[in-house]
C-alpha cells in the first residue's frame, strides 16, 4: 500500500482563490510528517513525504506529481496556514480517484475533526500525536478491515455518522520512536548548510495564554534521553547535516538534561554541527548558555512577548522585564553569536503605549533580530471564549476557517492597520544605520553572518521568490 | 623610535584604508536595505519578510531583491 504524506503551503486563500506564492520557506524539513512515514516504513509501507512549502508548486502541478505516485493513501498535515490549500487539493483529488482515502492529522485535525470530514468530506481525522494511531488506521485499511473503533484518537464514519475515538495518551517513552528519515523528502533543505531539525523533548507545562499547540503534544513535557539524541546526530553528521535547529516546544526545561547532552555532544565530536532552537527566558542561565556555546549551539531565540509587565502577565507568561534584561545580557555575555526576540502585539486590553514601549524594548535589547507578531486566536483557544463571552465579539460559523488577529475581533485592542503601521516602523528602526553598521562588523568575527552573506551570493540567481 | 614610525604609519594607512570603505559600505547597505524593507513589506507580505529574513540574516535581503533586479 502507497501512502503519500502532505505538506501543503499557504497557496489557496479561504475562498477557494489561488493566492501568489512569493517567498517559498526555507526552513527544515516537516519532522511530525517525517515520523509517520518512518513508523509506516518501518512497517513496510511504501512512504513518500511531499513538503509543498518549499517547492512552492501549486495544486494543478502537485495533481501531476500525485497522478504519477498513484498512492491509496494521502495524509494532510492541516494547520491553519494551509486549509484553502488543503479543500482545494482534496477537491481535486476526490475528482481524480474517488476511491483514494485521504486522512488529517496535525492540530487542526485534532480541534476540528468533524468539521474536515461534515464540511470538506475528508475520510479520517487522527487527534493528538499520531504515530502509531495512523500506523494502526493504515493496517486497518490494508487489511479491508472496518473495525475503527479500536483506534485510539480516530475520528471515523459509521453508517455515514461521524464518530470520534478518545485523544491518545501521548507517548510516554519517545526514545521508543524511530529516528525519521529526511529523505523521504525529495529536497535538500539549507538554511546556510544542510540542514534538518530534530526533536529532543515534547510538550510543555507552561499555560501561555496565546499558544494552543499543547493540545496537540500534552502539557506533560517528555524527553528523549541524551544517548538517544546523539545516536541521530551521529546519524545526521553521517549523512552530511550540518544546521541542526531543536524544535521541541520547550528545550531547556531541565537544565541537566541539556549539560548531558551538551557534554556527551563533546564526548563524540558532534560539535561541528551547528546548532539553533528556543529557550524560555527563565530557564536560562550565564554557565547553561556558555555550554551551549561550547557545543556550537550559538543562535537561541527567546519568546520575549512584550516589554510591558502588565501584558506579560496576561499573557500569563510567568516571566519579568529584568529577567528577559538579564537573558539578553547573559547571552551576550556567553558569548552567543545570534540572539532573536519574538513579540506578541495586540493584547485585547493593550493601550498603544505599551505597544510603542514594547517596539522601543525590543530595539533597545540590542537582539540580533526581531520577530513581531500581532496576536492570533482560534475558536478553541480560551482566548477565543474570553473575548466571546466579554461580550466583545459574535462567534461566526466560518470562524473555524480562519486564525482570527485578536485586534479584529475585540475592539478594546489596538486597531490592526494602527499596530501593522506600528510593526513596519518598528522592525524598519531596528535595523537603523547603526545597527546595521554593527552588524557588519560583527559579520567579520561571527560565522553566522558570514555564512549568510556568502550563502545569498551564491544563491543569488536561484533566489526563494517566485 | 624613528623606526616605529613606518610600521605606525602604514598600519594607520592600513586600518584607514580598510576601515573607510567598511563604514562607507555599511552606510550605503543600510540605506538600500531600510528602502528595500519598506517596499518589501509592503508587496511580499509583512509575515513572509520577516520570515526569510530571520532565518537568513541581515543578508537575506538579497533574495528579496533578486525578482526585483531579474524582471
Amino acid at each position: 500500500m502507497d501512502v503519500l504524506l502532505l505538506n501543503l503551503a499557504n497557496l489557496v486563500d479561504e475562498q477557494g482563490q489561488e493566492k501568489k506564492y512569493l517567498i517559498k520557506q526555507v526552513s527544515v524539513p516537516p519532522l511530525g510528517l517525517l515520523y509517520l512515514g518512518q513508523i509506516l516504513m518501518d512497517n513496510n509501507y511504501s512512504v513518500k513525504v511531499y513538503d509543498q512549502t518549499v517547492t512552492g508548486i501549486n495544486n494543478l502541478e502537485l495533481m501531476e506529481f500525485i497522478k504519477r505516485l498513484d498512492p491509496q493513501i494521502v495524509g494532510f498535515s492541516v494547520i491553519i496556514d494551509n486549509l484553502g490549500t488543503t479543500i482545494d487539493l482534496f477537491k481535486k483529488l476526490k475528482i481524480w480517484n474517488p476511491n483514494l482515502i485521504t486522512v488529517a492529522g496535525n492540530y487542526f485535525a485534532t480541534f476540528f475533526p468533524e468539521k474536515l470530514m461534515e464540511e470538506i468530506g475528508l475520510d479520517f481525522c487522527i487527534r493528538g500525536e499520531g504515530e502509531y494511531n495512523l500506523l494502526n488506521l493504515v493496517d486497518t485499511i490494508s487489511k479491508q478491515k472496518q473495525d475503527f473503533k479500536e483506534i485510539k484518537g480516530l475520528v471515523f464514519r459509521e453508517n455515514k455518522i461521524v464518530k470520534s475515538n478518545p485523544i491518545p495518551e501521548p507517548a510516554k517513552n519517545l526514545d521508543e520512536l524511530p529516528f525519521p528519515d529526511r529523505k523521504l523528502i525529495d529536497f535538500n533543505y539549507k538554511l546556510q548548510h544542510k540542514s534538518t531539525s530534530i526533536l529532543s523533548s515534547r510538550g510543555c507545562p507552561f499555560k501561555c495564554r496565546f499558544c494552543f499547540f499543547s493540545a496537540v503534544m500534552g502539557k506533560r513535557w517528555r524527553a528523549r534521553s541524551v544517548n538517544n539524541i546523539i545516536e541521530e546526530l551521529q546519524l545526521l553528521k553521517e549523512q552530511g547535516y550540518r544546521d541542526i535547529l531543536f524544535v521541541d516546544d520547550n528545550f531547556a526545561l531541565s537544565k541537566k538534561r541539556v549539560f548531558q547532552l551538551c557534554s556527551e555532544l563533546k564526548r563524540n565530536q558532534l560539535t561541528d554541527l551547528n546548532f539553533s532552537g528556543d529557550c524560555r527566558i527563565d530557564n536560562v542561565s550565564l554557565e547553561l548558555l556558555r555550554a551551549l556555546v561550547t557545543i556550537n549551539f550559538k543562535k537561541i531565540v527567546y519568546g520575549i512577548e512584550s516589554g510591558t509587565q502588565r501584558i506579560l502577565d496576561y499573557y500569563a507568561k510567568g516571566t519579568t522585564i529584568d529577567q528577559i534584561k538579564q537573558a539578553v545580557a547573559t547571552a551576550k555575555k556567553a558569548q552567543m553569536e545570534i540572539i532573536y526576540g519574538s513579540f506578541v502585539l495586540g493584547a485585547p486590553n493593550e493601550t498603544i503605549q505599551e505597544a510603542i514601549n514594547t517596539i522601543k524594548f525590543a530595539i533597545k535589547l540590542d537582539l540580533s533580530f526581531i520577530v513581531p507578531q500581532i496576536l492570533e486566536t482560534i475558536p478553541i483557544s480560551p482566548l477565543y471564549q474570553e473575548i466571546v463571552e466579554k461580550g466583545y465579539y459574535k462567534p461566526q460559523v466560518e470562524d473555524w476557517k480562519k486564525s482570527l488577529r485578536v485586534p479584529d475581533i475585540c475592539p478594546t485592542a489596538i486597531p490592526t492597520k494602527k499596530l501593522l503601521k506600528l510593526i513596519d516602523e518598528g522592525f524598519i528602526r531596528f535595523f537603523n544605520k547603526k545597527k546595521i553598521i554593527k552588524i557588519i562588523f560583527d559579520a567579520l568575527k561571527k560565522d553566522f553572518y558570514i555564512n549568510s552573506l556568502i550563502y545569498s551570493i551564491k544563491n543569488f540567481k536561484k533566489g526563494v521568490i517566485d | 623610535m624613528k623606526n616605529d614610525i613606518v610600521p605606525r604609519l602604514l598600519f594607520k594607512a592600513l586600518i584607514l584604508i580598510l576601515f573607510l570603505p567598511i563604514i562607507f559600505m555599511a552606510l550605503l547597505f543600510s540605506q538600500f536595505f531600510e528602502r528595500v524593507l519598506r517596499r518589501v513589506l509592503v508587496e511580499k507580505g509583512r509575515d513572509d519578510v520577516i520570515r526569510l529574513l530571520s532565518y537568513k540574516g541581515l543578508f537575506g535581503i538579497f533574495d528579496l531583491i533578486e525578482r526585483r533586479r531579474l524582471s
